[in-house]
């Protein structure tokens, strides 16, 4: 059963393109719907119909048909070393983030297809910045890369570690619920943290940034290449995560509440 | 948050119920998912308050921590045991001994039913759901039921092969509810299954109201031994179960199927007696 489990979450990483698993990216963007104002939701609806499994890849989908107009590196968000955005060279998640926002915010002046397109490019970076893995900041060298970490069996058996992936290990968490159905994530996490909507969406986008860039480095200041990760910690790494899902939620829906008026 | 988060591991120390592993995702998280569709107004609300997540997302809880220190005693089983003849559940094993899930049941609804839920720290109803959500569903997976060694070779013995390779019989069954319905989401699973008619789900929810528990449950026991025996015969040693026939592969979901329905009803009934107003 262990093995069945474990290589269930963490070698369905490579079928997952995103920032978490697919169910679990169209479960952020419908909890986000339930919070969107009825103007903006009604224009999320008008370009992006009610389901949003295939919007959640779009970026990973363009990369991986080779049609994109990107790097990879618009998935990343750079920080410096006091979470503030770095002005690096091309596109990052949050410089893209934002000429998305300009064109949802224009739309009139721009055609259906461009629309859409920006819409899902909110969407697919709102959740990829709230992925830690997507968070490179300047003075911690390993946040540069998919280095290797030891993460623990078992406390109290003969003591065995297995090696994961930085990014890997992020995006692998929700897989443990990847056959929830999007209303179902959506469900659970309004449940979870619903009555929390107004304190977890308050802020701007660039202090978002900040904020996720500051929980990262608490992170990456105890895994790092070759260090061994408590299960414990990696406990509440768990619920760290799932509370990022939400996080991404919440604050995209505040996003395109104050976007689309 | 972070204190509740806590306090589960804390609490989870002082628990009496035992064991871990069973059903894999689809099994797990599905049982918990009809059974959340059958629960009363009453039992759903409460399960809600007290969890704050629905029950799919506590399913796999105890398989998935089963390693921190404080879950040792819960680590192992999640399964029941017959007698030497292989026909009866041993009660006399059946309580605090580590896997006998059905003892843990017993315990679990004592401590909950009645109303007695009420003179609990709320904590402590939390974590004795948690681990009902997971081991209600765990022992009905056919390959939870142990026989003596004598009626049939360990899984890690039974000679089972995967493209001529060994392959586990106990792993192949926890994964049977998911077998080749590669990317099947619990609403799917639900929607497929779920087609139980109000005269037999009563027959399966049934038990609770008996004096002697033990007594009152053995129609459940009765039920995984037949279930056991049922997986064996229909992958008997030197299948290949990449080479399952039409007929097999449609033997392996009926009964995958059939056991997380009991389940999740079974699951449904307790936590709906527990919490009748």
């Amino acid at each position: 059963m262990k093995k069945i489990f474990l290589s269930a979450i963490f070698a369905m990483v490579a079928l997952s393109a995103g920032a978490w698993c697919k169910t679990g990216n169209a479960g952020v963007v419908v909890l986000a719907t339930k919070h969107l104002t009825p103007k903006a939701l009604s224009v999320v609806e008008q370009y992006l119909g009610t389901t949003y499994e295939d919007d959640c890849d779009y970026l990973y989908l363009l990369q991986r048909k080779k049609k994109a107009d990107f790097t990879k590196e618009i998935h990343y968000l750079h920080l410096d070393k006091d979470f503030q955005p770095l002005n690096v060279e091309g596109d990052d998640a949050l410089k893209a983030l934002e000429k998305a926002l300009e064109v949802v915010r224009t739309r009139d002046a721009h055609s259906a297809a461009e629309v859409k397109k920006a819409l899902r490019t909110v969407i697919n970076l709102m959740l990829d910045i709230h992925n830690y893995s997507n968070i490179r900041i300047e003075n911690i060298p390993h946040s540069h890369s998919n280095f290797t970490f030891k993460r623990q069996v078992s406390e109290y058996k003969t003591t065995t570690y297995k090696n994961y992936k930085w990014a890997n290990y992020w995006t692998g968490l929700s897989n443990s619920l990847a056959v929830f159905h999007a209303d179902l994530w959506a469900e659970d996490m309004e449940l979870h943290h619903g009555a929390k909507f107004a304190e977890m969406s308050k802020g701007t986008l660039r202090e978002w940034v900040s904020d996720n860039g500051a929980k990262a480095a608490k992170h990456l200041a105890y895994v790092y290449p070759d260090s061994v990760i408590t299960l414990r910690d990696c406990l509440m790494m768990d619920f760290e995560n799932y509370d990022m899902m939400t996080y991404a939620g919440f604050r995209l829906a505040a996003l395109l509440n104050q976007t689309i008026r | 948050m972070k204190k509740i988060q806590l306090s589960i591991l804390t609490i989870v120390a002082l628990c009496s119920v035992q064991s871990a592993a069973a059903w894999g995702g689809v099994g797990h998280h599905s049982a918990a998912y009809i059974a959340e569709q059958h629960l009363t107004p009453e039992a759903k609300e409460k399960c809600r308050y007290y969890l704050k997540h629905t029950l799919s997302y506590y399913a796999m809880w105890m398989d998935r921590w089963r390693g921190i220190k404080e879950f040792e005693a819960i680590n192992n089983g999640h399964s029941i045991r017959t007698t030497d003849n292989g026909r009866k559940l041993s009660w006399a094993e059946g309580y605090n001994v580590k896997g006998r899930a059905m003892g843990h049941l017993v315990n679990a609804y004592k401590e909950l039913g009645n109303g007695n839920y009420k003179n609990l720290p709320d904590s402590v109803v939390r974590q004795r759901l948690i681990n009902m959500v997971h081991y209600v569903a765990d022992m009905h997976c056919p390959s939870h039921c142990g026989f003596p060694e004598h009626i049939y070779p360990l899984s890690s013995k039974y000679n089972l092969k995967r493209n001529g390779k060994f392959a586990n019989f106990h792993s192949f069954w926890d994964g049977s509810p998911g077998y080749k319905r590669k990317g099947i989401t619990v609403k799917k699973y639900h929607e497929m299954i779920d087609k139980v008619s109000p005269k037999e789900a009563k027959k399966w929810q049934t038990g609770l109201e008996h004096k002697n528990l033990e007594k009152g449950l053995e129609g459940w026991a009765k039920v995984f031994i037949k279930h056991g025996h049922e997986a064996y015969a229909i992958l008997p040693e030197g299948t290949d179960i990449a080479h399952l026939t039409k007929e097999q592969q449609e033997a392996v979901h009926d009964l995958a199927d059939r056991s997380i329905l009991v389940a999740a009803y079974r699951l449904a009934y307790v936590l709906n007696t527990i919490f009748k107003e």
